[in-house]
Formats: structure tokens, C-alpha cells, sequence
């Protein structure tokens, strides 16, 4: 177990901390600059017209004479790796060469859509391109392209045109590469020092090599991973990395330097982190990002500044293999070593931990978060797998499919944020929902519970599920409300699938997908083994808590009468101007039981019932979705059933069933519940609940509601006993900030007995207050410069923000506000 | 109810009351009023009721629906008078910032009374988290004084394998201390040869102390970790310390701890409307500690 940092490592990590405060804003390619493809070929297909601005944009990062300020044709000093992925994120967006015509570009205002939208949330199982080589890729399509394919009965799906694309962008891929051992050989020329020509010149054989052949040797195989992961990031697919441990494992044994072979994960892991912004002056300079929705077909909702560090990349390690086995060898503890040492927040490191875990496994993980303070993440197996397993059986009979979804779930990942999908061989895709939006209907006929007063009632949401009189009526409506948004958010997925195909193909991406590959089906038209479709429920533990202080003060103590709540609850507990005393005092009264006198979510039994009933009423209303979802949109019987094409129509969708359009293709429905870093904004324009005020943030994942977590971890992990994680797909996530007191490997191990379904824990620092307070003026003083220097030294501290870890110093200041109250342990 | 127990606060993870990381149940009642108690509230059978005032926001609400007037404002100024407080708690379920479910709060009535079951449903999650490197400590107050009902939830924790510590005075019938011995790990002897009241005589204390530690001595299957509060003026006295060095003389010395005094000692006093008994400097309190230390060759 090394811990201390080589030189090299020490200097990389220490050059990209300091980019990291400086000005990166020039570094940004200019959309300008790059070639219009949709322009020069407006007449092949799109899918064409992708992959060649593919090799357009691979072949300006090696254009150093055009975009020699974006640094990307460069090899750092001492770096072991070649390849370097050019500025861009989750929150500021990306820059990438136009393919679209002007007419598709107008039509697709329509659906939020274009060349655009951010991509990724899926990973890559890189299992093929070091066994095989892309090389193999390129010769496989080639040979179905000299086969003359005809256009089959999927005549917009030209089988011709995607195999074309695949050939194009796997060799912009090869090329990137063989650039670099040009480079490498050029800067070894040059080189005066013996032993780093030697490096430069392994690069260029490395480079020349892979990932076009197969590796054979450690490093060829994270070189080759490498430089793959920069042409999927830098071309607009932000793909995760997958379970590295299982894929790395094989070259590892045969690699008789362990030391190298950490110090070139190392290596791997701060140049995956090279699109670092530490310092928050330069950001909006570098806001590259547009309209367009990545999932789903609304423009784009994102905390834009929360997800500025976030680039959709984590690795996986641990849990078991297809056949049930476990998993875990020597490349799981070399890639938790390194990750350990290098702490950065980007990638992200999950590990699967199930109950037959290793000891030493756990043990490792446990100091790894003590040494990180929050790294690596945990995925429960437990839950995990007969979630995943259980949505894709859904009403499956055959006995021989039930065994391969068996062991697909075994070798479950999740994606670049924490969606839970299946290795390599899933399509994957969601919709969100905001469970105080679902209460505010249920308790006020289907409306906001908005104070505008002409919205009259508030504004109409949903349908009105009529007057609450009882708390089984309460009940009612909600099962009512949730069905309604659920359905929303499943349709919306299925109109995903209808419109995405003709804007962003992904022929990349379809490469390394081996079923897409055979089929000659791009992901985006289903060509996938497995799409998946979830839904996520957020505010869940606000729900509980305001459902639970109604049926307490309401419902059983009979204190208040419910319109008198809602009302409270509407005008954030304020009379206005009226200056009506009475009222004042009503609303004074309701406020204080339901923030001080409720019982709340995380701390012992009293709310599990209510809980538990939210979380069944969600995921039987997933399941019906599912089933009409089905028989509207992806049944072909219903093309030729005047009931369905109507509905279809109902939806504005006029086409035939998605299985007539895509022969073999399915979409399975999972529930899950978190909010991601939406939690600050998923509360705004939400009434007042319990707990918090009007617009306050909701509760961060699966979390109790920042403040209100008053006793001790192990009466969370208890309440997760009670509600059957093991049915929500989608993922539960729990992001918990506690004492650096708290015994690591007990929670982790409670953790997974208990059956909580993910976990991502960290050590509170007493140094967040300082930070806020520093940030805070700097928004006030003029030498914003001062500010940032001296937020230079908690570069270090890493928190979770819902989907991913960020480096505390450049947070929103709500989201520092947030961590500040979370940590358990007020003293009396 | 004969199977309740009375207690006024729970600490989650305590790394100062026993072996590890202990859950902490303090229950309430002491027969003793040691003059440097930091915890007046646990004496009586009933907490009176506490009042921070740092917390306070002098909205009122409590003086309005105080049946009993207990509450008082003037010129902003919150006064309390106990003497007709019937623990209705009505002013903390009006007090916004108070509330039965957390702690921190500008007013509290910390005296709960909960059944065996209830208790230990509530404790139950966090010991199985400590299991390893813990386990649940009995304070007070003093603890024994709730002995038989006390019994039952020490068993039903020991019977579920969580390591089990009590902290006592001594100063209680010997057979409180006989009849739990079986359930108990470890002890925590809070020594008191004085409590610098004259509330119970010297020579009783010494009494009491002798035959409960001379008991504990001979339980082999759990150990007895002595524990000596080091307060100015009272327990770094020579007098105090020999009659101590006659009774822990062959008593090994790593399970002997000398506790520095708590500085902050008038803070329940104040949030119950007392004035504390006693008052030592910094350099006072370092000066006992290290004279107890040395003559205890520690």
C-alpha cells in the first residue's frame, strides 16, 4: 500500500492544481474555427456527417498551428501518457464542429435538440479494444460495406451509412493516435535528458500501436484506454470508463513493476482530471453550453456552476463477476491505491462491495475515505443486483433469459454520475420528477401551492385529484398525482427515442458496442442490447417529512385544519401585508411544528411507515407506466389498432410502434431516487414544508434534508431495512457528511446489511465556514485575484454535490451553505 | 411503570466514557450533589426545566402560552421562574427555537421516562455501528439508582453481544452493585471520598467506596476503571489522596484515570436557574491534576 507520491506525480499534480486557478477561458476551442460539416455536406447522411466532424474535431486537436491555445497537442513534462481532452464539462458545456443542416437545426427547436446536447451518461466496457484493437473494428464494418447492403425495411436506419461512419471515426480515432507518436518522436528528438528521450520515444511505440492493436502490455492497455477516452470526450461523448479492474486485471499480472503501474494510473488519473477549474472568477467566459437537452426533450436544466468540475467519467471496481463470483483482484487495490494517493475529485471511483466482500477490501476502503474523505463511493451489491435484475426480468418467463439477465446484473455499473446500468451493453436514459411538485398537486386539486394571486389557486400542474378531508384521502391523491408525473416523465422517455436517432448519432460510441456493431444499428436508433429508462424521483425526503407533520398536527392531533397548513405552507408562513395578527400567529404556530415539532426523516422509526408507503406508491406507479408505455408506444400490434394510433396521437406522436420502427428493440423501466446537484434548485419556486422555508433547497439524494439529521448514522442505516431498496433500478443514493470519528468499516459494513442501495460518505471539515466566509467577500471585493489565492490552500477539499465530487473552493456558495449544516452532532 | 427507565440525554459516540467508541445513556437521579457536578440537572428525580439563553430570540411565544406564568419579558430581558413550572411543555412546543426531537435548543426538559423496549429500539442501531470497537455506556446521574429496571436493558444489550460499561459512584446499596455485576464489562468507578457538601458524611463516602470497589475487585470477569474528577481544593487535598491511595493502592495503574475538571462547569447551572457551589482558575485546575497525578505516580 504505497502512499506517498512519486516526483513525477508530484509535479503533474502540483501543474495542473495551478492551472486550475488560472484563467483557462483562452484554452477553449472556437466553434468558429472549425469546419461547418452540415455545410460542406449537407446531402450525406447524418450519421455520416457526425462521424466525419468527428475526424474533423480529432484533427484540429492536433493542428497546432490553428489551436496552438488550447494546448492540446502537447506532451506534459514527465507525463506517461499521450492524449489530452480539450476544455469543456458537464456545466460549461463543449465545443464541437456544426454537422447539421440549418432546416434540421430549425425543425429541432422543436424537441430541444441538435448536434449539441451533451451526451455520455453511459460507459464503455474496454474490454474489446484491448483484446482486439480498433483496427479490427475498422475491418469488421469495412467488410459489411463491401457486402452492398441494401436499405432493409429501417429505411431512415441506412446500414450502409452507419458502417461508413463507424470506418470514419475509427480511423480519426487511429490517427489521433499515430499524431501523437509523431509528437512523441519530434519532443524525443529534442530531448536533452537520456532517460526521459527513452519515455518519449516507448509514447511514440505505444502510440503507433494502440488502440488501432491489440496491447499486450500494461501499459499499452491504459495507454490505449486513454487515448480512446480523449476522442469519446472530445467529441462530444462524455462515456465513463467502466469496471477497469476486470479489464486491466489480465495485463497487471503479467506486469512485474507494480510500482510503475501505479504511478501510471496516477498518471491516468490527473490527466483524466485536466479540465480542472479551481478558481470560479473565469466562468462565465467559459459558458459554452447551449439549449439543447441531452436526455429527454426540454432545454437543458443544470446547475451549471455546481457542474462545472463535472465531466461524466468514473471508474468502477470491485462487487462480482457475471457468474456470481467475486470480483475483486489485485487491479482493484492497485486502482484504489492510486486513487487514494492522488486524491482529485475527477474521475470518480466507485466501489462494489457485497456481503461476501473481502475483509481486506473493506478494510482498504475505509482507509482510503479516511485518508481522501470521501473517496472511493459504495455500491451495494445486495441491493444492486436484484434491483437490476428484477427490472429486466420484468415479465419475462424464459428460464434461459432469466439466467443471462442474472448474470448482466452481476456485472452491473453505473455511469459517469451514479445511474446504474449494465457494462458496455445498455443504452441509457431519464427523467426526473420533483416529489414536492407531486405533494404541492396532491394537496391543493393538481396546482402549485404558488402565493401569485393570479394564479387563483395556483398554477395548473396536473389533474385535480379533488379535496382532502382524511389522510386516506391524502393518500389518494398522491398515488393519483405520482401515476400522473410518472407517466409524464416515462412517455417523454419514449419520445426520446423517436426524435434522437436523426440528431445525434453516435457512430463512435456504436463501435464499441459490440450488438450495435453486429447489428449495423447505431445506439441512438436502439441498436443496444438493453436500453433503459429511468425515473427519478427527488425531495423524497422532504415529502416524508412535510407527509409526516401533516398527518401528525392535522390528521391524528387535529391542531390545525389542512387548508390552514396549505395556506401557511403557500405564503412561506407569512400573513403579507394585511397585518392580520390572528393569522400571523396561526402561521407562526404551524411553522414552528412543522420545523421543530415533526417528526424527521433518518432518525429513528417514526417516519418508516410513511416512507415506505411514498416509495411503494412510486414504484408501482413506475411499473404501470411501464405497462402502458408499452402497449402505446413500442407494441407493433397497436399500429394496426385505432385506440392506440389515437393515443399515439394524444402523445403528437403519428409514427409506428418503436419495435416496428426498431425490430428487437425494448425499453426497461427502473425507479430510482436522488436529485443529483439539482437539490438547490429543485427547491426553488417549491412552497414552504416542513423544515424549510419557501425556495430553500430540497434534501440532496436520498438524504435527510441538510439540518434536520439529528441523531446518528446508525438510525439511517437502520431505516433502510424497512423500505426494500432492492426494487429501485435507478439507484437510491445517500450522501452522508459525517464526524471523522464515525468507525468507516462498521458504517460501510452496516451499510450493506442493512441494504442501503449507494453511498457516498464524507468526513466533515472544520474548514468549510472559512472557505464560505472567503468566497463569500470575494463576491463583494473588488481583487477577486486575492480571494482565489487564498482559497489555494483548501484546493484539497473534497465534498460530494449529488451526482459527483467537487473541490469544495469552487461550489456555489448555497451548495457550501448546504454542507455546512449537514454535519450530525449538535451539542445541547 | 416498573419497566421504564428515566434518563436526560443520549451521546451517539463518546470516546471519553469507556472502552472505544461508546453510546452513552445518562439517566436521571443522584443521591449525591458533588459541589463540582457539571450535570445538576440529573440530580433530582426530574429535570427541572433548562433555558439557554444564548438560543433565545425573545419572541415571547412562550410567556403566551405558559398556563403558569413561568415565563416573564421585560425590556427584553427573559426571566424563569421555576417554582410554579409543572413541565407541561407547552413553552418548547411554542419555542421556535426548541423542539423534543433534537438537541440545541433554547429550552428543554431533557427528563425522559421511555420503556426498556423503546430505549433500546433507540439504541439499538447506533451499538450495532460501535460493535466492534464500543459498545453502550450507563451514566448518569447515577445510574444505579434505576438498578432494577437498569438490569433488564444491560441484559438485553450484553445478551446481543454489545460490550456493556457503567459508570457509578459506589455510593449506593452494595446489592444494587451485586445484582448487576453479571451484565456489566466494564466499570467506571467515579471515586468520591468527598463531594464537598456535607449532603452524606465523609466516613460514609469512604465506606460505601471501600466495600463497592472491594466487590468489584474480586467480579473477575469484568474490569474496573477508576476514575478520579481532579477538582481544586477538594480531591487533590492530602487527606483526600491517601485515604484514596488505601483503597486503590494495588489497583493497576492504566486502568486509573485522572480527569481533568470541567471548565465549563457552570453551564447547567445557569440553564436551571442555579448558581454553582464552586470556582477554580485554569491554573488551579492544571495544578490539581498534576499534584493527583504525581502522587499517584501516574
Amino acid at each position: 500500500m504505497k502512499n506517498e507520491l512519486t516526483p513525477r506525480i508530484a509535479t503533474l499534480r502540483e501543474a495542473l492544481m495551478h492551472k486550475g486557478f488560472t484563467n483557462r477561458s483562452k484554452e477553449w476551442f472556437v466553434k468558429s474555427e472549425l469546419p461547418n460539416v452540415g455545410k460542406m455536406h449537407p446531402d450525406k447522411h447524418v450519421i455520416v456527417r457526425r462521424a466525419i466532424a468527428i475526424d474533423e474535431m480529432l484533427k484540429a486537436l492536433c493542428d497546432k498551428k490553428k489551436h496552438a491555445h488550447t494546448h492540446c497537442f502537447e506532451i506534459e513534462d514527465g507525463s506517461l501518457l499521450a492524449g489530452i481532452i480539450p476544455m469543456g464539462s458537464n456545466g460549461l458545456g463543449k465545443v464541437f464542429p456544426n454537422y447539421l443542416t440549418d432546416e434540421e437545426i430549425r425543425v429541432g427547436s422543436v424537441t430541444n435538440k441538435s448536434q449539441m446536447a451533451i451526451l455520455g451518461h453511459n460507459s464503455i466496457n474496454y474490454e474489446n479494444v484491448l483484446n482486439k484493437g480498433i483496427g479490427s473494428i475498422i475491418e469488421f464494418a469495412q467488410s459489411k460495406l463491401d457486402q452492398k447492403l441494401l436499405k432493409g425495411v429501417e429505411i431512415a436506419y441506412d446500414k450502409q451509412a452507419f458502417y461508413e461512419a463507424v470506418v470514419i471515426s475509427c480511423k480519426a480515432v487511429v490517427n489521433y493516435a499515430n499524431n501523437f507518436a509523431l509528437l512523441a518522436k519530434h519532443e524525443a528528438a529534442k530531448c536533452n535528458s537520456i532517460e526521459r528521450k527513452a519515455e518519449l520515444l516507448e509514447m511514440a511505440r505505444i502510440c503507433q500501436k494502440v488502440p488501432e492493436h491489440p496491447a499486450e502490455t500494461f501499459y499499452e492497455a491504459v495507454h490505449s484506454i486513454w487515448l480512446v477516452h480523449c476522442c469519446l470526450h472530445s467529441t462530444m461523448d462524455y462515456m465513463s470508463l467502466g469496471r477497469l479492474d476486470q479489464v486491466l486485471n489480465p495485463f497487471l499480472e503479467k506486469e512485474s513493476n507494480k510500482e510503475f503501474a501505479c504511478e501510471l494510473i496516477e498518471n491516468f488519473i490527473i490527466k483524466a482530471a485536466g479540465r480542472l477549474n479551481l478558481t470560479t472568477q473565469y466562468l462565465v467566459e467559459q459558458d459554452h453550453m447551449d439549449y439543447n437537452a441531452a436526455l429527454g426533450i426540454h432545454p437543458y436544466y443544470l446547475d451549471q456552476r455546481a457542474g462545472l468540475n463535472n465531466f461524466l467519467q468514473n471508474i468502477i471496481i470491485g462487487g462480482k463477476k457475471p457468474s456470481g463470483e467475486d470480483a475483486t483482484n489485485g487491479c482493484t487495490f492497485l486502482l484504489l491505491d492510486a486513487f487514494r494517493n492522488v486524491n482529485l475529485s475527477t474521475p470518480g471511483l466507485y466501489v462494489r462491495l457485497h456481503k461476501n466482500s473481502p475483509r481486506k477490501l473493506i478494510n482498504a476502503v475505509a482507509h482510503s475515505i479516511k485518508t481522501t474523505k470521501n473517496l472511493p463511493y459504495i455500491l451495494n451489491d445486495e441491493v444492486m443486483i436484484p434491483a437490476m435484475r428484477d427490472a429486466l426480468s420484468y415479465g419475462e418467463k424464459d428460464h434461459k433469459k432469466l439466467k443471462q439477465f442474472e448474470s448482466l446484473a452481476n456485472d452491473y455499473c453505473v455511469d459517469g454520475c451514479w445511474e446504474p446500468i449494465l457494462n458496455g451493453v445498455s443504452e441509457w436514459t431519464f427523467g426526473m420528477i420533483n416529489g414536492m411538485t407531486i405533494l404541492e398537486c396532491a394537496l391543493n386539486g393538481g396546482a402549485a401551492l404558488s402565493a401569485n394571486p393570479e394564479l387563483l389557486r395556483g398554477q395548473k400542474l396536473s389533474i385535480d385529484t379533488g379535496k382532502i378531508e382524511s389522510y386516506k384521502d391524502l393518500e389518494e391523491a398522491l398515488k393519483k398525482q405520482m401515476q400522473f408525473f410518472v407517466d409524464q416523465s416515462a412517455f417523454a422517455m419514449c419520445m426520446y427515442y423517436m426524435t434522437n436517432e436523426f440528431v445525434v448519432p453516435t457512430p463512435l460510441v456504436s463501435a464499441l458496442f459490440e450488438s450495435c456493431l453486429e447489428k449495423g444499428i447505431d445506439k441512438s436508433w436502439g441498436g443496444a442490447d438493453y436500453n433503459i429508462g429511468g425515473t427519478i424521483l427527488g425531495g423524497v425526503p422532504d415529502m416524508i417529512n412535510t407527509v409526516a407533520a401533516i398527518k401528525h398536527w392535522v390528521f391524528d392531533k387535529k391542531k390545525y385544519e389542512l387548508p390552514e397548513v396549505t395556506a401557511a405552507m403557500r405564503y412561506n408562513f407569512t400573513a403579507g401585508d394585511s397585518g392580520d395578527v390572528k393569522t400571523q400567529r396561526l402561521f407562526d404556530s404551524i411553522k414552528v411544528d412543522l420545523f421543530t415539532n415533526s417528526p424527521q426523516f433518518g432518525n429513528g422509526q417514526s417516519t418508516n411507515s410513511i416512507a415506505k408507503h411514498i416509495l411503494d406508491e412510486f414504484y408501482q406507479a413506475v411499473l404501470s407506466s411501464k405497462d402502458l408505455a408499452h402497449k402505446v408506444f413500442l407494441d407493433p400490434a397497436g399500429d394496426t389498432d385505432p385506440k392506440i394510433v389515437a393515443m399515439r396521437a394524444v402523445a403528437g406522436y403519428y409514427g409506428e410502434a418503436l419495435q416496428t420502427i426498431m425490430p428487437g428493440f425494448n425499453l426497461t423501466f427502473t425507479a430510482g431516487l436522488g436529485t443529483f446537484e439539482q437539490y438547490n434548485w429543485q427547491g426553488t419556486g417549491i412552497a414552504a414544508s416542513a423544515a424549510r422555508n419557501s425556495g430553500d433547497p430540497l434534501a440532496p439524494n436520498f438524504t435527510p434534508t441538510s439540518g434536520t439529521w439529528h441523531t446518528a448514522p446508525g438510525q439511517l442505516l437502520k431505516t433502510f431495512h424497512h423500505l426494500k431498496l432492492d426494487r429501485f433500478a435507478g439507484g437510491v443514493i445517500t450522501d452522508m457528511c459525517l464526524d471523522t470519528d464515525v468507525p468507516v468499516e462498521q458504517l460501510i459494513e452496516n451499510f450493506i446489511t442493512h441494504k442501503g442501495g449507494m453511498l457516498t460518505l464524507t468526513m466533515a471539515s472544520p474548514q468549510y465556514q472559512e472557505i464560505y466566509e472567503i468566497a463569500k467577500a470575494s463576491n463583494n471585493i473588488e481583487d477577486k485575484a486575492m480571494a482565489s489565492e487564498k482559497l489555494v490552500k483548501y484546493a484539497d477539499i473534497m465534498v460530494r454535490v449529488g451526482g459527483w465530487n467537487a473541490p469544495f473552493v469552487s461550489l456555489p456558495l448555497p451548495h457550501m451553505e448546504n454542507y455546512i449544516n449537514r454535519p450530525v452532532g449538535e451539542k445541547n | 411503570m416498573s419497566d421504564s427507565i428515566s434518563y436526560f440525554g443520549i451521546d451517539w459516540l463518546s470516546k471519553k466514557d469507556g472502552p472505544g467508541k461508546r453510546v452513552v445513556l445518562f439517566l436521571q437521579g443522584c443521591p449525591l450533589d458533588c459541589a463540582w457536578c457539571h450535570s445538576p440537572h440529573s440530580q433530582p428525580q426530574k429535570s427541572p426545566l433548562l433555558y439557554f439563553e444564548s438560543l433565545c430570540i425573545n419572541c415571547n411565544r412562550c410567556m403566551q402560552v405558559c398556563p403558569n406564568s413561568v415565563h416573564q419579558f421585560h425590556n427584553n430581558l427573559h426571566t424563569i421562574d421555576r417554582t410554579n413550572c409543572t413541565q407541561c411543555g407547552k413553552c418548547i412546543e411554542a419555542c421556535p427555537q426548541s423542539s423534543s426531537f433534537k438537541k440545541g435548543n433554547a429550552l428543554v426538559l431533557p427528563t425522559k421516562t421511555e420503556s426498556i423496549e423503546e430505549i433500546y429500539d433507540q439504541l439499538e442501531p447506533q451499538l450495532e455501528l460501535l460493535s466492534k470497537d464500543g459498545g453502550i455506556t450507563f451514566s448518569g446521574g447515577e445510574p444505579l439508582l434505576q438498578v432494577d429496571t437498569l438490569i433488564k436493558l444491560a441484559a438485553k444489550c450484553k445478551s446481543n453481544g454489545f460490550h456493556t460499561a457503567l459508570e457509578t459512584s459506589g455510593i449506593v446499596p452494595l446489592k444494587s452493585v451485586q445484582k448487576i455485576a453479571p451484565y456489566i464489562d466494564t466499570w467506571l468507578f467515579g471515586m468520591r471520598l468527598t463531594t464537598g457538601t456535607p449532603t452524606i458524611s465523609i466516613e460514609t463516602l469512604y465506606e460505601k467506596s471501600l466495600s463497592a470497589f472491594q466487590f468489584l475487585k474480586t467480579q473477575k470477569q469484568s474490569q474496573v476503571i477508576v476514575r478520579i474528577p481532579s477538582i481544586y481544593n477538594h480531591t487533590d487535598t492530602p487527606t483526600y489522596l491517601k485515604k484514596l491511595k488505601q483503597i486503590i493502592a494495588d489497583h493497576p495503574k492504566h486502568l486509573i484515570d485522572v480527569l481533568p475538571a470541567n471548565m465549563e462547569v457552570n453551564h447547567y447551572y445557569t440553564a436551571s436557574g442555579k448558581t454553582s457551589n464552586i470556582c477554580y482558575t485554569d491554573q488551579q485546575a492544571r495544578t490539581a491534576y498534576q499534584s493527583i497525578n504525581e502522587c499517584l505516580n501516574m
